[in-house]
């Protein structure tokens, strides 16, 4: 008889709102109506607030036409028999963000280190020392997938380890943002600030989500005075470093790298393995070493990827009863490395290196011999040969006709540049951070 | 039982593992019975229209609704208003089904918003399925975050039935059912009924019920007396 009473509401009300409205809002409620009134159960906080701020009297209106009008009606959040407290709509409680919201499996236990990664976690093994303030902030930098938020959160857990009653918060950039917004909204400005600006530590994710953002940045940029001041804790992380975001105010940039900026590569192939068989433990699937290289070496961007291909071949091994092969491996992982070999072309790596370096692709595939064409030029061979899988003959075809020889010798010139150049070492980590990611 | 239908969007009866037909995307099909069983916590599925996305994805709602815990199927290609506020507050339930993730590729502020639920609900162990036209690196999407966030847990690729799929499958269900459908048979219905998976199963029960009724055998001009009549 609810139920009825309540399709006849929601009847009444179509004629009279958009369907958008009512589908969006009003479908999903969980109608009670009970001797002192109709309870609304929404499934969350949004459709509630909206509800209460912008739907309550059209429902009003309509059950009152129907006859049937309620003594009356409260919004709550929850599902089946759960009943929260009703909220008053002018006062919706900030998100709980006394939680710390740390993920528990990510500690640096669990954290695979390797070349690519060590620096970052002697860092934040040093942060997460409470006696040590000397990287403060921690900015960890890098490419997706790496395990920014990985170290970052592990730093977390060691500070509760070490002070369970510790006030931490592990907040993603624009969940900071959208607080903000509802706490302007409410007018609860000062409960937020008093927040956040009395943590002990404070852990803020992706942090390139702020550009464009700026009176998110000016809170940010108090909050993060406030913390500094008080000699508290704050680790950050960015997927590139800070002074290369657009829509970054300077001086937040300028505050970034007060403290210690540590950058997180992409793995190099013995990590990648590494992580490969980690992980195969931790979920304890059998993984022969042979399949973690196949793998490794074909999956090189990011550390998700590792792990999708991991969980993929998980999967079709459990599924066909099939043990676990190289074959098996190229088999299952077919549609995954067909996306990397198509989007990892020679063409694409040309034409990605002499944007990089900003000379014209004619050029690169030219006769000229300048090292500021050359060095791109073998640069480009190199990437080539590491992240494709054509033979030297193809990729000198590829370069106007080369001979493999050719492309040899810019093999191992690149290897020797990389050991004894670190500015070309690190265009060379770009560029295929670029192309992979 | 709570299943959360955002949107109000209403999930077929049929929307269940078992109802999913076709050899050809049986990894999918296992892949979401491990979603449901708990054994994984997050799946993508890619493919094109009429590969049976949508349905795993529905009966994976339904099911995990069905055990009891809060799931949620979110078609994107039906939300393109107030959608970050949406995505953003999925992240208390337990198995969340996002189908059409193309829909909001190069859109910035909806993909960080999709960034933030997926690790939101990873920091709760929830589950995550997502659905979209390609694997998450080729969607074109604004944020490499979110193309590895949805490859995390493994891609599927799903394939929609050519003709001789659905002529097998028509043959197969047949005899499942006790009836014996040659295969000239099938590729005549094929031809002259409307040749999606659901309409084909549907007309399988019209003929199984017309050829006990008239005890005869489906030929195709028995076959195509009893559709006539319908």
């Amino acid at each position: 008889m609810a139920n009825t009473l309540w399709q006849r509401c929601l009847t009444h009300i179509e004629t009279r709102l958009p369907e958008k409205d009512v589908n969006l809002w009003l479908r999903p409620l969980e109608a009670r109506f009970g001797d002192d009134g109709l309870d609304l159960m929404a499934p969350n906080e949004v459709v509630r607030d909206q509800v209460e701020r912008e739907l309550r009297a059209p429902i009003a209106n309509a059950l009152s036409e129907l006859g049937e009008a309620p003594r009356r009606i409260r919004v709550l959040v929850g599902g089946g028999k759960q009943v929260a407290e009703p909220v008053e709509a002018d006062a919706p409680p900030l998100t709980d963000t006394a939680r710390h919201n740390l993920d528990a499996r990510y500690t640096f236990e669990s954290f695979v280190q390797g070349k690519s990664n060590q620096i970052a976690r002697a860092a934040a093994e040093q942060a997460a020392d409470p006696e040590n303030m000397a990287y403060n902030p921690l900015l960890i930098y890098g490419g997706v997938g790496l395990g920014k938020t990985h170290l970052m959160q592990s730093v977390g857990h060691r500070l509760l380890t070490n002070n369970p009653r510790a006030r931490i918060a592990y907040v993603r950039s624009e969940h900071f943002v959208n607080e903000m917004i509802t706490a302007i909204r409410h007018n609860r400005m000062e409960r937020f600030k008093e927040h956040y600006r009395t943590l002990d530590a404070l852990l803020i994710d992706d942090i390139q989500f702020f550009a464009g953002k700026d009176r998110s940045q000016e809170e940010f940029f108090h909050t993060f005075n406030s913390l500094l001041e008080a000699n508290q804790r704050i680790i950050i992380t960015c997927d590139r470093f800070p002074k290369e975001v657009d829509g970054l105010e300077d001086r937040l940039k300028s505050r970034f790298s007060w403290g210690l900026s540590v950058a997180v590569e992409p793995p190099e192939l013995e990590t990648r393995v590494a992580i490969l068989l980690s992980k195969a433990e931790f979920h304890g699937i059998e993984l022969p070493q042979e399949v973690a290289f196949f793998i490794g070496k074909r999956v090189r961007s990011n550390v998700r990827d590792l792990e999708g291909a991991l969980h993929r071949l998980k999967a079709s091994a459990q599924i066909t009863g099939a043990t676990i092969t190289v074959e098996f491996a190229k088999q299952a992982l077919y549609d995954m490395l067909a996306v990397y070999d198509r989007l990892v072309t020679i063409e694409n790596i040309q034409k990605t290196v002499a944007e990089y370096f900003k000379i014209r692709l004619a050029d690169l595939l030219g006769k000229k011999r300048t090292r500021t064409i050359a060095r791109p030029r073998q640069m480009a061979m190199a990437l080539a040969k590491e992240l494709t899988n054509h033979s030297l003959p193809e990729i000198g075809q590829g370069f106007g006709g080369r001979d493999h020889t050719t492309v040899l010798h810019a093999c191992r010139k690149v290897k020797e540049l990389r050991e004894t150049d670190t500015r070309f070492d690190e265009d060379y980590v770009n560029l295929s951070r670029i192309l992979t990611s | 039982m709570t299943v959360q239908l955002v949107l109000g969007v209403q999930l077929p009866a049929s929307a269940t593992l078992e109802a999913f037909v076709g050899d050809v995307n049986a990894e999918a099909r296992a892949s979401i019975a491990q979603i449901i069983a708990g054994r994984a916590e997050r799946l993508y599925l890619a493919g094109p229209e009429a590969s049976g996305k949508t349905h795993l994805l529905q009966a994976a709602c339904r099911a995990v609704g069905d055990a009891g815990k809060r799931s949620c199927y979110l078609p994107l290609g039906q939300v393109r208003q107030r959608l970050q506020p949406l995505i953003e507050n999925l992240a208390e339930m337990d198995c969340v089904c996002i189908d059409d993730i193309d829909v909001i590729a190069g859109q910035r502020e909806a993909e960080i918003a999709l960034v933030g639920l997926s690790d939101a609900l990873r920091a709760r162990g929830s589950r995550l399925v997502a659905a979209g036209s390609r694997l998450p690196r080729e969607l074109g999407l604004a944020l490499p975050d979110l193309a590895t966030r949805l490859a995390w847990g493994g891609a599927v690729c799903c394939r929609a039935l050519d003709d001789d799929d659905k002529i097998a499958l028509l043959v197969e269900r047949g005899a499942q059912r006790g009836m014996t459908l040659p295969e000239p048979t099938a590729r005549w219905i094929l031809k002259h009924a409307d040749s999606d998976v659901p309409t084909l199963m549907a007309t399988l029960d019209t003929l199984d019920r017309a050829s006990l009724a008239a005890q005869r055998r489906l030929t195709i001009p028995f076959v195509k007396q009893a559709l006539d009549t319908v």
